[in-house]
Parts: structure tokens; C-alpha cells; sequence
């Protein structure tokens, strides 16, 4: 093909089409109006203003990224599977083996804190700071009026799974402080909690003050 | 009112953006929030459908944000994704769906709210309400069409390649809802006349 061919064309084309509507009264009448018409639409005002979807935006941000480190979480070496199955076999047997021992008192008070989750239960390690702003975010959620009602399914899908991750990272919580759990996890664990009630809190109370007005 | 693709902001405030500082990302949304939101609800005048297209469109925009490369002015890339957000929603079956619904209800389907077309303040008020009411009785394709066309300037090429379909659709959907917004805007005038009223009965 031409290189220029479709440059070639359309230039035919205007020039037939201008020479047409120099000719035509009514072509160039519909011309015009579609020309006055776009120019109108570009004058037209904007009423409009844009809803405070900054909450919403930003809880979504945060679980792609939550969703992303729990994908890479799963990505485990092959050989990781039969470690971690020895290593729980080998707690089980200590686990069992202390139990018919004379018994010792278990946890040291300085290092247990109360889990706000399951009502006492001791969660070793765990820090401090963390587990107090989780409290506190979990208050917040409380306080925040309990209607059915929602405002858009997406704000639904949301908060739905946003709770499921919660409810993930408490199953992983229990399941490391059976297993015995290393500072490091629990700081890990405890700072998606946190991040994760955070989010929540934001599109709850988004949604609530667009219910509100 | 700013165009999307007029908006800037500082080369350091996009590269934290990028980055995935929340701070930068919030004065990225604060700065294009409103001119993208005019936008989709232009192409979408269903708040609720809009609404959702906004949030969808800013977080593909910041999710995104690490691609993108600066070849174009940010606005015209978000102006993208906005566009690609509304128009996938035009092919959806949720959106036919919804249509068909509307249609079942016997309501104008993706008519405005009053308030979009009623409040008009400044330039020529009566011809803006006409223009706003002709606009949206266009379906909602040619009303796409024509925005993206006459407004944001579009080529048919690109509206094409966005519709996934060939440019004879794009420039005849555009003759078809000139025609329509003519016809529509003379029947406003016409019905809009000057109609003495009598008081004696």
C-alpha cells in the first residue's frame, strides 16, 4: 500500500466535501448546526461534585496490597510443607511430653497480653502498641451505628471482604500462638490486623456519613 | 471548569505517588477527583453507576501509577482509564440489564437527575436546560460518542479502538445524535414558545 495512501484519501475527501457544501445549502445548514451544536456542548457548565470516594479508594489500595503480600505469603519453596509438618510434630511431642511432666507455671505475666479477640486467651510476644490500636479501632467499629442498609454493593463487597481477611489473620493468630510464635510474626500478624481495621473503619464510616446526609 | 488533560501537579508529588506514598496519593486524587468525576458523569449521568465508575477509575489509576511512564500529561492517561472504565461499563450486561429495567419501569433509563438539568447559572440558561435535556435523551452510546468526540476531542479512531469496534460506528453514531440533539433542540424551542393565556374562561 501507498505509505500516504489514507492521507492521500481523506485530503480528497475534504476537498470533495468542502466543494459540496460550498454548493449545497442544506449540507452546509447540517454542517454548521453540528459545528454550533459542539460548540455548545463545550460551553456547557459543570454542576456537578465529585463524591468523597478517598476512604473507599484508599481501603482498596490497601487490600491489593494485603492480597498481594498473602499471595506471596503462599508462594512457598517445596520443600517448606514437610519443615513445617516435622516442626509440628516435634511440638506436639514436646507439648506432650511437658504435660506429664511436673507442671510449671505457664506464661510469665511481662509477656502475656490479653487478645481482645477471643475474650482473655494469651497471645505471647505479641506487641503491645499493636493489640492496644486494634482494641481501639475494634471500639470505634462498635461505635459506629449498626444499619442494615447500604448505600452501593461495591462499599458491601468491601466490607465483606475485609472482615473475611480479619477473621484470616485471626485464624493464622491462634494458630501461631498454639505453635509458639516468634516476635517478629507476631509484629507481622498484629500490623495487618491493624492495617485491615483501619481500612475498615475508613469505608464504615464513609458509608455511615453518606447514609447520614 | 479545568480539562482533565490541563491538570498538573509536581514531578516530586507523582514520583512519591508512584511510589505508593499515601500522602501524595491523596494529592493526586484531590487534584483530578473533580474533573474526572465531570467527566464520567457525562458519559453516565446515573449518579450511582458514576459514583462507582470514579472510585473504580482512581483505584486502576493508582494501582497503575508505577506504569506509567510520563509520555503523556497524567491527566490525558487518567482521562484514559476513565473513559475505558465507562465504556466497558456501556458493554456490560449489568448495564443492558439495567436499561431493560428501566424500560420495565417506564422511567427515562439514564436521565440526569432533575437537579443536573435544572440548575442552570450561567451563560444562556434555557439553552443550557435544552442542551442538558437533549443530551440526556441521547442513548447512552451516542451520548459517549458525541462527548468524547465534540468535547474531548476524540478522534474516531480512538473512540473506535475504545468501543472495540470500527470507525464507521463512531462517525455514524455521531451523525445520528447530531441529528437527534437538532431535532430534540427544535422540539424544545418549539414547545417552549411564547403561549398567550387566556383568563376569561
Amino acid at each position: 500500500m501507498h505509505p500516504r495512501f489514507d492521507q492521500l484519501l481523506s485530503t480528497a475527501l475534504e476537498e470533495e466535501v468542502a466543494a459540496h457544501l460550498r454548493e449545497c445549502a442544506e449540507c452546509r445548514a447540517a454542517a454548521d448546526s453540528a459545528q454550533h451544536i459542539a460548540a455548545r456542548l463545550r460551553e456547557l457548565p459543570v454542576r456537578t461534585t465529585a463524591p468523597d470516594r478517598w476512604p473507599a479508594v484508599r481501603a482498596a489500595l490497601l487490600l491489593t496490597r494485603t492480597s498481594a503480600q498473602s499471595a506471596r505469603h503462599m508462594r512457598r519453596p517445596g520443600w517448606l510443607l514437610p519443615a513445617a509438618s516435622a516442626l509440628l510434630v516435634a511440638v506436639a511431642v514436646l507439648i506432650t511430653v511437658s504435660s506429664q511432666g511436673p507442671r510449671q507455671p505457664s506464661h510469665s505475666q511481662s509477656a502475656s497480653i490479653e487478645n481482645p479477640r477471643d475474650g482473655g486467651m494469651p497471645v505471647h510476644a505479641a506487641p503491645a502498641a499493636l493489640v492496644a490500636e486494634s482494641q481501639r479501632l475494634e471500639a470505634v467499629l462498635a461505635s459506629l451505628p449498626a444499619d442494615a442498609r447500604l448505600t452501593r454493593a461495591g462499599t458491601a463487597l468491601t466490607v465483606a471482604d475485609l472482615e473475611n481477611r480479619i477473621r484470616w489473620v485471626d485464624y493464622r493468630l491462634d494458630l501461631a500462638s498454639e505453635a509458639g510464635i516468634n516476635p517478629r510474626q507476631a509484629d507481622l500478624l498484629w500490623r495487618e490486623r491493624v492495617e485491615l481495621l483501619n481500612s475498615l473503619v475508613a469505608v464504615r464510616y464513609a458509608d455511615a456519613r453518606t447514609r447520614a446526609f | 471548569m479545568t480539562r482533565l488533560i490541563d491538570i498538573e501537579i509536581g514531578r516530586d508529588a507523582l514520583v512519591r505517588a508512584q511510589a505508593g506514598e499515601p500522602e501524595a496519593q491523596a494529592q493526586l486524587y484531590q487534584a483530578f477527583a473533580q474533573a474526572t468525576y465531570a467527566l464520567i458523569r457525562r458519559v453516565m449521568p446515573r449518579r450511582a453507576v458514576a459514583d462507582d465508575l470514579f472510585q473504580d477509575t482512581f483505584v486502576e489509576v493508582l494501582q497503575s501509577l508505577p506504569s506509567f511512564r510520563g509520555e503523556a500529561p497524567l491527566g490525558a492517561w487518567i482521562r484514559r482509564v476513565a473513559v475505558s472504565k465507562c465504556l466497558m461499563h456501556l458493554r456490560s450486561p449489568w448495564h443492558r440489564s439495567l436499561l431493560w429495567l428501566d424500560q420495565l419501569a417506564g422511567d427515562g433509563g439514564d436521565a440526569p437527575p432533575p437537579a443536573l438539568a435544572a440548575a442552570a447559572t450561567d451563560g444562556d440558561p434555557s439553552l443550557q436546560q435544552d442542551l442538558e435535556a437533549a443530551l440526556a435523551q441521547l442513548p447512552a452510546r451516542a451520548r459517549a460518542v458525541v462527548w468524547l468526540h465534540d468535547v474531548e476531542g476524540f478522534t474516531h479512531e480512538e473512540i473506535a479502538s475504545q468501543f472495540g469496534l470500527t470507525v464507521s460506528f463512531s462517525k455514524s453514531q455521531l451523525m445520528r445524535a447530531h441529528l437527534r440533539l437538532r431535532e430534540l433542540l427544535q422540539e424544545h424551542a418549539e414547545s417552549s414558545t411564547c403561549i398567550p393565556v387566556s383568563t376569561s374562561f
